[in-house]
């Protein structure tokens, strides 16, 4: 196994040979080894949001804000890489959807064990299509790796006062083939 | 709650020239930051990819069923409902692919896969086993497929305007045989090949971060290679290669940034070759530049030269034009008197 970085997850102690002992009271000697073997754990994906003010002025892009923490733990053990992709979809029932066309993403703010300069990261891409926020490519995207997404939203120029737009992102990760 | 992305963007449009903004709830417990789930081959799956983290289905003839299973696995600390279905894949911007929802219809692999769950509970750091049958239909196009198993945790907090959900999707690949007869639109097509349609240099200061945007007509999955080459007047310059820069499926195009690399000062050419990895395709594209400051240099120089120049052929044209002083001629004054 190359992975040196150990999750609570991903390691296995094995405990044995325990009490090779002399037995006489009060003296001799235990001995004690400690095996701990590193298995494979998953490659897996974890986003916390925030609270995020948008003040759009109607028909015009928002500035990008950051939103989201995403983190991507890839304990698999292997070389592949992995690949986060953003969907979008619309809201629960009662909301206007804010449509597909008009939600921008872009991803940055990269810290762990992959540098930023080793993801290819999506800016400004409207969510209409799926979009690769982040991927490795071929290079191996083994251990914790934390990035931040943003997102540029547009309302239609003839929103109504008072109105609620929204939708849902659906981040994916999967690993590189 | 775990693994829950509560992001909340309520945009209340609060005149015509600003919207304002409503309070929105916070998420009420915040999840371990590396918690999720996951899909993985079974263990003893025959077709499980060499890294363990995809199924490999390799030919498949139609109408004949094959039978797997998945382990749908947790790093939660607590037992969890999670979803798990089958999904097609569709070509992401900046390469690679996006699977579908689950609300979505499927057509392809999607459809053709079949779990024996569609929820499952999931122990603490446990796994699921989940069997799955494929059935590729008769008379589907020849050609390389891709699709997708995926596992979401139904508990991702309460819905709201603007909500932010994680899966993960264990990608699925299959090629059905054939393909010279019947291949339908947008499974390429048998005598197609990879494409290069654009290459933008894009120029960030020091740095060339080029974008390509390429097309695979071909039936199989293809994911180029490239090389990205900086080339300076003076012999300066580097470059790098990239093994795969985003997969595209047949029949459909991606446009891909790549990675930035420095150019030199002064005057130097871009070179960007894309390469389809089974030799069916590429292109190499090469720019070249002439930097503003250094054509403004050079423009100074120049101006310089011919004002030095112009003074030198004044000067010269005014010593020239200038009357040469009269000799006047002296007898020796050694001449007898």
């Amino acid at each position: 196994m190359r992975r040196t970085a150990l999750a609570a997850t991903t390691l296995a102690v094995l405990v044995s040979g325990a009490g090779v002992a002399s037995a006489a009271a009060g003296t001799g000697t235990v001995i004690d080894t400690l095996a701990a073997t590193v298995v494979a754990g998953p490659l897996t994906l974890a986003g916390v949001g925030a609270n995020v003010a948008l003040a759009p002025t109607p028909g015009n892009w928002t500035v990008a804000t950051g939103a989201t923490a995403l983190t991507v733990s890839d304990l698999t053990g292997t070389t592949n890489g992995w690949a986060v992709t953003a969907t979008y979809s619309d809201p629960a029932v009662g909301i206007t959807a804010l449509g597909a066309a008009n939600v921008k993403v872009s991803a940055g703010s990269v810290t762990g064990d992959i540098l930023g300069s080793a993801l290819t990261l999506a800016s400004d891409a409207a969510l209409s299509s799926p979009v690769t926020v982040a991927t490795t490519g071929t290079g191996t995207g083994t251990g914790v790796t934390l990035f931040t997404t943003s997102y540029s939203v547009k309302v239609p120029a003839n929103a109504t006062l008072g109105a609620v737009y929204g939708g849902t992102v659906t981040y994916t990760v999967a690993s590189v083939r | 709650m775990r693994r829950l992305s509560a992001l909340v963007l309520l945009l209340a449009l609060a005149g015509p020239a600003q919207a304002g903004v409503a309070p929105t709830p916070a998420p009420t417990a915040e999840p371990e930051p590396t918690q999720g789930v996951n899909v993985v081959p079974d263990t003893k799956s025959p077709h499980r990819s060499t890294s363990g983290t995809f199924l490999e289905f390799g030919t498949v003839t139609p109408a004949r069923p094959v039978a797997d299973a998945v382990l749908v696995k947790s790093t939660f600390d607590t037992e969890r409902a999670v979803s798990v279905y089958p999904a097609d894949a569709t070509p992401a911007v900046g390469g690679g692919f996006g699977f579908g929802g689950r609300q979505d219809q499927t057509r392809e692999v999607g459809a053709w896969l079949r779990l024996a769950a569609t929820t499952v509970r999931v122990p603490p750091m446990g796994q699921v086993r989940v069997p799955l049958r494929l059935v590729v239909p008769a008379g589907t196009s020849g050609g390389e497929y891709v699709g997708g198993v995926i596992a979401e945790s139904v508990d991702q907090g309460q819905a709201t305007a603007v909500q932010t959900r994680t899966r993960f999707a264990m990608a699925v690949y299959l090629k059905v045989p054939g393909g010279a007869s019947g291949a339908t639109p947008g499974r390429g097509r048998p005598d197609g090949r990879f494409e290069v349609l654009e290459v933008e240099p894009r120029f960030d200061g020091g740095r060339a971060c080029p974008r390509v945007r390429y097309r695979n007509d071909s039936q199989d999955i293809v994911d180029p290679e490239v090389t990205v080459r900086t080339r300076g007047l003076l012999g300066s310059g580097e470059s790098y290669d990239r093994r795969r820069v985003g997969a595209v499926l047949p029949g459909a195009q991606a446009t891909v940034p790549l990675a930035c690399i420095s150019r030199p000062i002064g005057p130097g050419s871009l070179d960007v070759t894309l390469r389809s990895p089974k030799g069916d395709g590429g292109e190499a594209i090469d720019f070249r530049w002439l930097p503003l400051p250094f054509l403004i240099a050079l423009l100074f120089l120049l101006v310089l030269l011919g004002a030095l120049l112009a003074t030198f052929l004044r000067g010269l044209r005014r010593r020239r034009a200038e009357p040469e002083p009269a000799v006047q001629a002296t007898a020796p004054a050694n001449g007898p008197e």
